[in-house]
């Protein structure tokens, strides 16, 4: 248990390290499929687990001068209030709903990266003329 | 600008929230469409924004009685361990053809949670 639990943590950090894609999703999906993880559960844990590799980007990001701190005040504010009442919905529906909610999202994140996969090859056969 | 970055928070916090998934996914495409942000700047931007939004859910499913702290201590050991291994692995890959077997897995796993339901 405690080994997959790692080495679900450590798949959707490669994934996401490579692919540019935040590991949230791809954690809850695989801690629901292959630990048997209540869907809530999952999500709350992988809420939290992000947090260390967020600190540790925004350290890095920090430095580097790449955060817009005009926009942050008030982004943070919207998703602190909007991140409530998500967590409320998500606590009040029905797991099996939130399930297929979560399910479709993650349908759409595969299209969209089918769709931006088309254009990264283009621009790399481009380069390679 | 400011009400606009608010909605846009409050957007990504709700499906952030909801799907706990964080919500860079939709606050990185909405600052650089609507705020003008530049996309690599968007990211880090969010990911600063990410660490109170997440916090603040995470509380309320502690609320719920559904935060496994033990979990998510596992969760996060393992991930930071593949984000450094992702990062080495970087220049060795395609990112376009890991892209597609992605998204055809997703595809996969989508269909399998929502009918599995």
């Amino acid at each position: 248990m405690i080994a997959i639990a790692i080495f679900t943590g450590m798949v959707s950090g490669v994934l996401s390290g490579l692919l540019g894609i935040g590991g949230g999703a791809v954690l809850v999906a695989s801690a629901v499929l292959f630990m048997g993880i209540g869907q809530l559960t999952a999500q709350a844990a992988a809420l939290v687990a992000m947090l260390p590799t967020a600190m540790v980007g925004v350290a890095k990001h920090h430095r580097n001068k790449m955060i817009n701190y005009k926009v942050v005040p008030y982004v943070a504010v919207g998703l602190v209030f909007g991140g409530m009442v998500g967590a409320f919905v998500a606590n009040s529906i029905s797991e099996v709903l939130l399930r297929r909610i979560f399910s479709a999202f993650f349908a759409i994140m595969g299209v969209q990266m089918f769709w931006s996969s088309y254009k990264q090859g283009k621009q790399a056969k481009i380069a390679n003329r | 600008m400011k009400y606009k970055a608010l909605l846009i928070g409050f957007t990504g916090g709700v499906v952030g929230g909801m799907l706990g998934i964080g919500g860079a996914i939709v606050l990185v495409p909405l600052m650089v469409k609507i705020l003008g942000v530049s996309q690599h700047m968007a990211h880090a931007t969010s990911l600063a924004v990410i660490i109170p939004g997440a916090a603040v859910s995470a509380l309320v499913y502690q609320g719920f009685g559904q935060l496994d702290l033990k979990l998510a201590g596992m969760f996060a050991i393992g991930g930071i361990a593949g984000a450094y291994m992702g990062a080495s692995l970087m220049p060795y890959v395609k990112p376009h053809v890991l892209k597609r077997i992605f998204a055809v897995l997703a595809l996969a796993i989508a269909v399998r949670m929502g009918v599995g339901a």
